[in-house]
């Protein structure tokens, strides 16, 4: 009967409070996204790849745009590749990265909201593929990238992308090779 | 379309294998500027010469009618001369032995061996410097074996100091064996108008008589005269025939001397005139590998072997070396 009186009370002032739903803030339908960052390709081939990359997308629709990446590395032999060619004068078959030019296709898997204090980062969860060439000191190599990643809201017209990009690319060393390697990508830019 | 199912993932596994063999990205260690080799080698045949035709007719026969002896005789040896025209080089027919001169009885005649061998000796000076090999042509016209006599006599007349007169049988089968003929032309019947043919096949086929023209090559160079111009280095890739000589270390690499190009000498077995059916030309050839440039650097004969400095390695290093 106690216990009864006791929810009696309470229910109405639970009824009043408010349910507060933050908006879709970060809208993409038919907007461009234009941004630039940093890169480091690593694949194995005894070079460290650091790079500048640029990315532009268009969204034809709220989780679909077609999209091209542009990065340029600054390749150097790494340490144990300088100690081989040191000692012996003998190089690696791989060819040095030089740039990655590529198109494709970028898909958003779901839309988030994470709270961090007193703000809310909205955030896509996307994937795709881009099709392109890896230019190496060599050749112009014909390449393929899968990526999986993050682009969130930071402020208005500002967003950050973190893309987790697996590269691929058909090379011809001391036969015919498939270079795999791995692309992460970090970018800031803004949208119209 | 549950047809195409199957045919994709297949392609779909082939792709995928094709990825694997080509290496998956693995990085291999090379050298920017690798030895420039070559593969090349010298070769000789040895050449071969014909020998004069010396052929000589010993006559057997027997008819039980022996109305027909000189017909059938000179039928025969008529044959038999047309068919050795076709040995087309220089020859000589010995005067002919009869050992049954009216046909009535089979070996009537000893065999002259002293006059046949004498003839022989004839022939010999007739063709100085040459390989006389007798052919001796037996012809008997009866399917019984030939008397001991006549055997021993041909057995006789056939041994020569170097090497024995050719024992050529125009007879049955069961005279030819007897005989241990060299070539068994078979008998039919006197004046039998393809005998000549018979004889003409036997006499493509053995004649004239082949010996080796030189028991040396003398030096065969191992490099051409373009390589000479090119080549610093070189290698001699495998143990030449044994009777080879003067030529360099097989194995470790020599600096070109352009002054004195290094050569080989083969040793050439010695067939003296020979049935052309058995009779080879020698042919021997030795790989040699050649180096033009960055002799000492690395090869690496495929992806992921180990680099070796072409000049240190005791051995050719291509792969069909």
């Amino acid at each position: 009967m106690r216990a009864l009186f006791v929810a009696a009370l309470i229910a109405p002032a639970a009824l009043a409070q408010q349910v507060r739903v933050e908006p879709r803030l970060f809208v993409k339908d038919h907007h461009y996204f234009l941004s630039g960052g940093l890169t480091w390709l690593e694949r194995g081939d005894y070079y460290n790849s650091p790079g500048a990359i640029f990315s532009g997308a268009y969204y034809l629709r709220e989780s679909d745009a077609v999209e091209v990446r542009a990065a340029l590395f600054a390749s150097w032999l790494g340490s144990s590749g300088s100690q081989v060619v040191n000692s012996t004068g003998l190089v690696p078959d791989s060819h040095k990265p030089v740039s990655l030019i590529a198109a494709g296709w970028r898909h958003t898997v779901t839309y988030g909201k994470v709270a961090f204090g007193d703000s809310v980062v909205h955030f896509d969860v996307q994937g795709g593929g881009d099709l392109g060439t890896l230019i190496t000191d060599r050749a112009m190599t014909p390449a393929a990238c899968g990526f999986f990643g993050v682009v969130a809201r930071l402020r208005d017209r500002l967003y950050g992308q973190l893309d987790l990009t697996v590269v691929g690319s058909l090379e011809h060393r001391t036969s015919p090779a498939f270079a795999v390697g791995f692309l992460p990508v970090l970018t800031l830019g803004g949208w119209l | 379309m549950g047809g195409r199912r199957p045919t994709s993932v297949s392609g779909m596994r082939a792709a995928f294998s094709a990825l694997l063999l080509a290496g998956c990205g693995e990085v291999h260690f090379v050298d920017p500027n690798p030895p420039r080799l070559f593969t090349t080698s010298a070769t000789y045949t040895s050449a071969a010469i014909e020998e004069p035709v010396v052929w000589i007719a010993i006559l057997d026969l027997f008819f039980e009618d022996a109305s027909g002896c000189d017909w059938a005789r000179e039928a025969t040896l008529l044959a038999v001369r047309q068919g050795f025209a076709a040995a087309g080089t220089r020859q000589l027919e010995l005067a002919a032995q009869d050992l049954s001169p009216d046909c009535r009885e089979r070996g009537q005649l000893p065999l002259d061996v002293a006059g046949v061998r004498a003839q022989f000796g004839s022939a010999q000076a007739a063709f100085p410097g040459a390989h006389v090999r007798p052919v001796i042509v037996y012809v008997d016209d009866v399917d019984l074996p030939t008397s001991a006599e006549t055997l021993a006599a041909l057995h006789a007349v056939r041994s020569l100091p170097d090497v024995p007169a050719l024992v050529w049988t125009i007879s049955h089968a069961s005279v030819s064996a007897q005989l241990g003929a060299d070539r068994a032309v078979a008998w039919s019947y006197a004046g039998d108008g393809d005998l000549v043919n018979r004889v003409g096949a036997a006499v493509k086929t053995d004649l004239p008589l082949q010996t080796t023209a030189v028991p040396s090559s003398g030096p065969v160079p191992l490099l051409t005269a373009p390589q000479l111009e090119t080549t610093r280095e070189f290698k001699l890739c495998k143990n030449p025939d044994a009777a080879a000589s003067n030529y360099p270390l097989v194995g470790p690499a020599h600096v070109l001397d352009r002054a004195h190009p290094p050569t080989i000498t083969f040793a050439v077995p010695q067939l003296v005139a020979m049935p052309k059916s058995q009779f080879q030309n020698s042919t021997f050839d030795v790989t040699v590998e050649g180096c033009m440039a960055n002799c000492d650097r690395y090869y690496i004969g495929e992806p992921g072997a180990d680099p070796v400095r072409w000049d240190e390695a005791n051995r050719c290093l291509l792969r069909n070396g």
